[in-house]
């Protein structure tokens, strides 16, 4: 059994490396010959790398919003109109990959934040919250109701599906389909949320005060620099952003995870509706491929 | 143990639990109910199979692999085992796969996965010898489809 060539592996070894190729790599080396153009034009390979019905097409009309916080730490954001005190239970499911830090720019940075004031405004932001950041280091954070600090460390150039479900019963976080964190009967911080940080946007937010996790055990900062006070704009991707305004279980999820899940009723779906929000849109590899 | 018999008659002994990270010979040796036969690998050249066993005693201690397509990251031995002249890497994921190596499989093609990231289509043809059978005109077509990439 030898095989000097890749055109003379089985065809089930050609799909399998299809499978760990991102998706423009396939098309380039379905440009090299006749057989790997007929053969990487089939549905199910591009299904498999977007989602169920989803075709080469899809994938090469496809675009990410990408939040640049190069200029400016407050970075890029898209604000949201959602009225957390119109509902007893939400989801929250998102999309996102980090680019690695460099110069003037920390890894990480909140992905969803709320203030008293929009965050197009220039006054301070009496009152802020992050119910989605990445810290410095990694560390995800993920609650409406506390810090939200969980186990997950998040790593730069990789694709995370989050999901934060809200009820009166329990919070929930999963990362990929795994539940992550869990809190049982949780109380929404009434002042914050209810009455004081009811502006909301994607991929920025205000972050102050004294940061529990930089000098603990746990080592899990929150903030760029212990001393930070102000705008922490995320840097990296935002493929997708939904709020719905029911809690989700784990079924779900799943069919989330896997771009099957088809949405009844959002109150935020930003996904192709990225494209009119002005944040520029990049090609990158899709979500559902195993690398960024 | 378990005496295992190569292409060109080449046989080497291992513990049964090395060459049970085959699913092949795990079958075989299930069928055969006898731990002193011989197993045919009849499609696995002696080279390979020395290579495929160092990686299966490597491996011995690792849980069963799960049939899903989630790849976790590869260690610094993998990386260092599999870089292999292309002949033998292509062999070594034929062997893999008919042995029933799924990790190994995987480790096999994403190491080829990573050889044609990022590469370009002449670059491509070059590295693994891709003779390009498009007519000038098919060519220039595609090239069309695919501008969005430049």
């Amino acid at each position: 059994m030898t095989s000097k060539y890749l055109i003379s592996l089985p065809i089930e070894i050609i799909l399998k490396i299809a499978h760990f190729l991102p998706g423009w790599d396939l098309i380039t080396l379905a440009q090299t010959s006749s057989f790997f153009y007929n053969t990487f034009k089939s549905d199910e390979i591009w299904a498999k790398k977007m989602g169920p019905q989803k075709t080469l097409n899809d994938y090469i009309e496809a675009r990410t919003p990408y939040f640049d916080r190069s200029k400016n730490p407050k970075g890029s954001s898209v604000q949201v109109e959602w009225d957390v005190r119109s509902t007893d239970e939400f989801s929250v499911e998102v999309i996102f990959a980090c680019l690695p830090a460099d110069e003037g720019r920390p890894f990480g940075g909140i992905i969803l934040g709320a203030q008293s004031i929009p965050a197009s405004s220039n006054s301070w932001p009496h009152f802020h919250r992050q119910m989605i950041s990445v810290g410095p280091n990694g560390h995800l954070f993920c609650s409406a109701t506390d810090d939200g600090l969980t186990n997950v460390i998040v790593k730069p150039n990789r694709w995370y599906h989050l999901v934060l479900s809200f009820d009166y019963d329990y919070e929930k976080v999963f990362i990929d389909g795994q539940l992550v964190r869990t809190i049982s009967r949780p109380i929404l911080d009434s002042e914050y949320y209810f009455y004081e940080a009811h502006d909301f946007q994607i991929g920025t937010g205000c972050i102050s005060g004294t940061d529990l996790y930089w000098d603990s055990e746990i080592g899990a900062p929150k903030k760029p620099s212990k001393d930070h006070c102000g705008w922490y704009g995320f840097h990296g991707y935002i493929d997708k952003f939904i709020i719905l305004g029911n809690k989700t279980d784990e079924e779900s999820v799943i069919l989330m995870k896997n771009n099957a899940m088809e949405y009844k009723e959002s109150i935020v779906h930003l996904h192709e509706e990225f494209r009119f929000t002005g944040i520029p849109l990049v090609k990158t590899t899709r979500p559902l491929e195993i690398w960024l | 143990m378990v005496r295992l018999c190569s292409s060109d008659n080449k046989e080497f002994v291992v513990d049964n639990d090395i060459a049970e990270r085959s699913i092949l010979i795990k079958n075989m040796l299930g069928d055969l109910g006898d731990s002193e036969a011989t197993i045919p690998l009849p499609k696995v050249s002696g080279a390979i199979l020395s290579k495929i066993i160092e990686y299966m005693t490597y491996h011995r201690n690792d849980p069963p692999a799960s049939d899903d397509d989630t790849v976790t990251d590869i260690t610094a031995w993998d990386s260092e085992f599999i870089k292999l002249d292309q002949g033998t890497l292509f062999e070594i994921i034929l062997a893999a796969n008919y042995m029933d190596i799924k990790s190994l499989l995987d480790l096999g093609c994403k190491h080829v996965a990573d050889m044609i990231k990022g590469k370009s289509v002449e670059e491509l043809r070059t590295l693994f010898s891709i003779e390009n059978d498009f007519t000038p005109e098919e060519e220039e077509r595609i090239r069309k489809e695919n501008s969005w990439l430049e």
